[in-house]
């Protein structure tokens, strides 16, 4: 569905009936297929924007950060009629999540946080999203540990209309998360304020976000748990759909 | 009126070649560890006096430019190269070809050094602007996604500083100053001429025609060339401005010697010498990453990215990979006698209605080289041509 906000629109996929979650995508981009969503549906009602900016999405010019991404998708939720719902974000997404989070704690039934980037990494000499090529960052995501699921998505040739979501997921990618590299030195210490009960979800061998990633923001949120899922990369809700979704519907 | 400009960009030369080729390119993070400051304090003393010698033998300007983390140029800050410039030349005009403006940073600091550079030269500064490469953005960690935005604003302020009085207020997008008020203003009024040099985006060529610039295509291939100066004349006159060949610009590689067997024959061994190869930034592109390197998100328009991957598959133009024979045949060298290289320029002047051509050579570790070719040039290519263009 496309959602009106002012002067833009916001593409939603709608899945499934239950109580609220909104998933938010990562610079992994809004793909098809998407089986955890599917997977999700069977006991939630799923509300998986693609991201301003892609496909059909628009971008106001005021988004540009992950901050005013943040309030722009909080409007969104509004303007759903979501007084309470479940977010899940994935790596970027993640992040925004986290922000979301940080800004109407009140309206979170749950939040969870797979791979979210947010926190400090280049220091880690993590590969770097904006000059490694985006094929080549997608196949170091994994850390070796490609699924069928995951080659399902993103192991075939890609079409042109999806060359062009990869740009446009690209450069939003870079424009919230070009520099500082994808990270707000600031969501840690806001994040002791979101007593919002949280699955941290992380893949055990992460190469983006290395599990002491997911230790820090579950040493900065009071309610946090760490699932960690075995033989993982980085983008788990695409290498193991199945795992994930157990996780959030079992949360 | 045709101008000959210098083109040189001070490679650096000695590092170790085969490091290049192991490391698969010459940008961004080639180590830097290969940089020995004795060598390159040497090499600024002999382009320095090549400089020099360009102006005796009858250039009309000398063009330096701006690269970052490369072997390419030695020239990260072209305001300091024309800063020399102004003091050891008295005749040629100083162009600056160009500010990176995305990447500068400060565009009143920039406004107020390039006016220092007209005052100091006497008002021989032309002043180029440009994006930059994509990898320049990257060198100094500058978003790539704003990479226009940054330029066009940083261009309106410098503009707006030449030729309104201060103080003002700039409030930008990218750019806010509480007092615009600098005291250093360019000699030349309004302002110092302004060009822009490019390969070939589209945007790029547009800009420039909207803004009354001559656009400079540098070394570009013939029909890519053809088409960006029909597209840049259209917006020039739908702006009801005639464009003449002072609008136009073509910079290229020129080898001369006395026989076209002689000038073969060395051209031969500079184009296929490893110096050349391993000082392009566009050849030397086999690392895993180069492809990211050269164009990062948002740096292009999505409409100019859907175009390169449908002509070029992605892959940026490798100017030496294509060999000798071709390069000659596709006119991305001009070599011969000076007869033939009169009569081949000849041709690009009048095929692209240029009135600048831009000339330059081949690195070289050997100067003598160099010195004979600015000889010959000016001596033997110059006279004749302007002779020719005169009518």
């Amino acid at each position: 569905m496309m959602l009106s906000l002012g002067s833009d629109g916001l593409d939603l996929q709608v899945l499934g009936d239950g109580s609220p979650l909104i998933f938010l995508h990562g610079e992994e981009g809004p793909r098809a297929p998407a089986p955890h969503l599917a997977l999700l549906a069977a006991n939630l009602r799923v509300l998986a924007p693609s991201l301003p900016g892609i496909g059909r999405s628009t971008r106001p010019d005021w988004v540009e950060t992950v901050l005013t991404m943040a309030k722009y998708l909080l409007h969104a939720a509004d303007m759903l009629g979501l007084k309470q719902f479940g977010l899940a974000g994935a790596s970027l997404g993640g992040w925004i999540a986290a922000e979301m989070a940080t800004m109407a704690p009140e309206r979170l039934s749950r939040l969870f946080l797979i791979g979210s980037q947010g926190v400090k990494t280049g220091h880690l000499g993590v590969p770097d999203l904006f000059t490694t090529p985006y094929r080549r960052y997608l196949e170091l995501s994994t850390g070796g540990s490609s699924s069928p699921a995951f080659t399902n998505v993103f192991g075939t040739a890609p079409s042109d209309h999806e060359l062009d979501i990869d740009l446009e997921t690209l450069e939003l990618a870079a424009r919230l998360g070009f520099k500082p590299y994808m990270h707000d030195r600031a969501l840690l210490p806001a994040l002791r304020r979101v007593t919002t009960p949280t699955t941290l979800i992380w893949g055990e061998r992460d190469p983006i976000t290395p599990i002491v990633i997911a230790e820090q923001l579950k040493s900065a949120l009071p309610r946090a748990t760490l699932s960690i899922v075995p033989g993982a990369g980085h983008y788990v809700h695409v290498e193991q759909p199945d795992a994930v979704a157990a996780i959030i519907t079992g949360a | 009126m045709l101008t000959f400009h210098y083109f040189v960009n001070q490679p650096y030369l000695g590092y170790p070649h085969e490091a290049a080729a192991d490391f698969g390119a010459v940008m961004l993070k080639f180590s830097n560890r290969h940089f020995d400051p004795e060598h390159a304090a040497k090499l600024y003393q002999r382009y320095h006096r090549e400089f020099v010698m360009a102006e005796q033998v009858g250039f009309d300007s000398i063009l330096v430019n701006e690269h970052h983390n490369a072997p390419a140029a030695m020239s990260p800050s072209p305001n300091i190269s024309a800063t020399v410039l102004a003091k050891i030349t008295s005749r040629v005009k100083i162009f600056i070809g160009g500010n990176i403006l995305p990447i500068n940073g400060n565009p009143l600091r920039l406004a107020e050094e390039l006016a220092m550079i007209d005052m100091i030269s006497g008002g021989r500064l032309i002043s180029g602007f440009v994006r930059g490469g994509a990898v320049e953005s990257l060198a100094h960690d500058v978003n790539t996604v704003h990479n226009r935005e940054i330029f066009d604003e940083a261009h309106a302020l410098i503009l707006k500083i030449w030729t309104e009085p201060g103080p003002f207020t700039w409030e930008g997008r990218h750019f806010q100053y509480r007092v615009v008020n600098p005291w250093a203003l360019p000699l030349q009024k309004p302002h110092p001429p302004i060009m822009v040099p490019g390969s070939t985006s589209t945007e790029t060529v547009l800009w420039a025609a909207e803004h009354g610039y001559p656009y400079i295509a540098l070394a570009t291939r013939m029909e890519a060339t053809d088409g960006l100066f029909a597209n840049y004349d259209d917006a020039l006159r739908k702006r009801g401005i005639e464009p003449t060949p002072a609008h136009h610009g073509y910079v290229i590689r020129v080898h001369v010697a006395a026989s076209d067997d002689q000038a073969h024959a060395e051209a031969r061994a500079l184009f296929g010498g490893r110096i050349a190869q391993v000082t392009s930034m566009t050849d030397m592109k086999m690392h895993p990453d180069a492809g990211a390197w050269m164009a990062p998100p948002g740096y292009v328009s999505k409409e100019a990215a859907r175009q390169r991957r449908k002509f070029m598959g992605g892959t940026p133009y490798a100017f030496y990979a294509q060999g000798y024979e071709r390069a000659l045949e596709t006119i991305q060298i001009v070599v011969g006698s000076p007869e033939s290289v009169v009569a081949k320029l000849d041709e690009i002047r009048r095929r692209f209605r240029t009135g600048h051509l831009g000339v330059a050579h081949f690195p070289t570790e050997d100067e003598t080289i160099t010195e004979r070719w600015l000889e010959m040039v000016g001596a033997k290519v110059f006279p004749r041509l302007r002779q020719i263009a005169a009518g």
